[in-house]
């Protein structure tokens, strides 16, 4: 490949942890930029037009949503396969994807880790205690009790490691950062697989730089990856003010 | 296989379209008792539409879902590029399409089924889809949305478009098509498969059957 692959997006995101442990997986090597989408420039409006983050570009695309960039790095580069082969499983595996990715996203993000974590550190605003308050009471269980009815006691969703464990997997981390636990008296099944697939190296791995970044001011996260000898890249789309994107996020 | 599908309903005419230009035997019904009824939650949890029931009873919810599960299981009409950029391409469509072009123009509805919506809210939904709609301006090919072949691009895009050439002038808002050539051009070419006629016509008939209420 002419180009290393390039990933514009923060490590604490649980879209760009997805891309980041496939491309591990899959053995590819990557290098960074650590932004969060309200403090893209204006050229990253350009490459990710509802200024999301993850955003990848490497000799041949430039691709702005984390679903559509693991598949196509799972049709460049098939080994190994992170998608079931039986075509059922296939459509189970994306379903479950897609309902992390919207459902637990909104909750887990939006609902929880943006009240407790975004609001008050990068728009210095109050914390909603009510939606968060109904959202650890009514919400996260719910999501929860779902989820226990689809994790198996042991190993991973489909066999081995697919595209299922690790999408549900990444908005664990973000919970945790918003510090939730899955309680293991209510959800046994969900708690155990969820470490179990966090356990995996490609999370493990990833598990200082978020701990770090996590503690450190947004302007610091490009000199802090670089002394943990993480590859940066060296443009970035960033600015040191926030924006807000084209679409309200609270 | 028998899919849980409205005609209104652009995500559903999404998979009606694949459905369509893969020939394939599938029983078009509406969800039992609406799409919140008991009955039709216990087949699909998320109580949406559509969803597919395979015949071994399993049932798969999400447009995006049931069409690339199509794809795989039917390839023999493909709807996908071999290439995985192409492929990406494609995808990137759809995304644009479900998470993007859709939630403004459906934050508008309720209007249409007799809600009074806040004049500043609509123009701020007006004005984030015409955001959207320039991007997508930007970035669709022809003859087809990512080039030489129709695809599940197309597929997304054509019920969406639909809704908007229709609905937008009721809210005052320029048509979707306006000052903007290659997705006016794209627009006419698209209407004209059989696929997408179909599709469209029964849309049609079920936004017509609407405004006489």
């Amino acid at each position: 490949m002419a180009r290393r692959v390039q990933i514009i997006g923060s490590h604490l995101s649980p879209y760009v942890r997805k891309v980041l442990v496939v491309l591990d997986l899959k053995g590819i090597p990557y290098e960074v930029d650590p932004i969060v989408p309200f403090f893209g420039n204006d050229s990253f409006s350009r490459i990710s037009p509802v200024r999301r983050i993850p955003v990848l570009i490497d000799d041949q695309v430039t691709l702005a949503d984390s679903s559509v960039i693991c598949q196509y790095l799972e049709d460049r580069y098939p080994e190994p396969t992170l998608y079931p082969a039986n075509i059922v499983d296939r459509a189970r595996a994306r379903w479950l994807e897609e309902y992390a990715d919207s459902r637990m996203g909104e909750v887990f993000i939006w609902r929880l880790f943006n009240q407790v974590a975004i609001k008050p550190a990068v728009w210095g605003e109050q914390i909603d205690k009510t939606m968060v308050e109904k959202t650890l009471q009514e919400d996260m269980p719910q999501v929860l009790n779902y989820l226990e009815t689809q994790v198996p006691a042991e190993g991973f969703v489909f066999g081995s490691v697919s595209i299922a464990d690790i999408s549900i997997a990444c908005f664990f981390r973000n919970a945790a950062f918003s510090r939730f636990q899955v309680d293991p008296a209510r959800w046994p099944r969900t708690a155990a697989f969820v470490e179990r697939v966090l356990q995996l190296e490609s999370f493990e791995k990833l598990k200082p730089i978020e701990e770090r970044l996590r503690r450190t001011p947004l302007m610091q996260h490009r000199a802090a990856l670089i002394e943990m000898g993480v590859p940066v890249m060296q443009e970035t789309y960033g600015t040191a003010e926030p924006r807000r994107g084209i679409m309200r996020i609270d | 296989m028998k899919l849980y599908s409205r005609d209104l309903s652009n995500f559903a005419s999404k998979t009606r379209i694949v459905i369509r230009e893969k020939g394939l035997n599938v029983e078009m019904v509406n969800p039992p008792g609406g799409t919140g009824s008991a009955e039709y939650k216990k087949l699909n949890p998320l109580g949406k539409i559509p969803a597919l029931q395979l015949d071994s009873g399993q049932v798969i919810a999400e447009s995006e879902v049931i069409n690339e599960y199509l794809e795989d299981r039917f390839p023999e009409t493909p709807l996908l590029p071999k290439d995985a950029e192409g492929r990406a391409k494609v995808r990137s469509f759809s995304r644009l399409n479900d998470l993007y072009v859709d939630p403004p123009l459906r934050a508008l509805l309720p209007q249409l089924f007799g809600k009074k919506l806040d004049d500043g809210f609509i123009q701020e939904k007006i004005a984030e889809i015409n955001n959207r709609l320039d991007q997508l301006e930007t970035m669709i090919s022809s003859p087809w949305a990512a080039g030489d072949t129709f695809t599940l691009a197309d597929a997304a895009l054509t019920p969406t478009i639909f809704l908007m050439v229709n609905i937008l002038p009721q809210f005052g808002a320029k048509g979707p098509l306006e000052g903007r050539p290659k997705l006016a051009a794209w627009w006419k070419q698209v209407q004209e498969r059989p696929s997408t006629s179909k599709t469209l016509g029964e849309q049609h008939a079920a936004l017509a059957a609407m405004m006489k209420k």
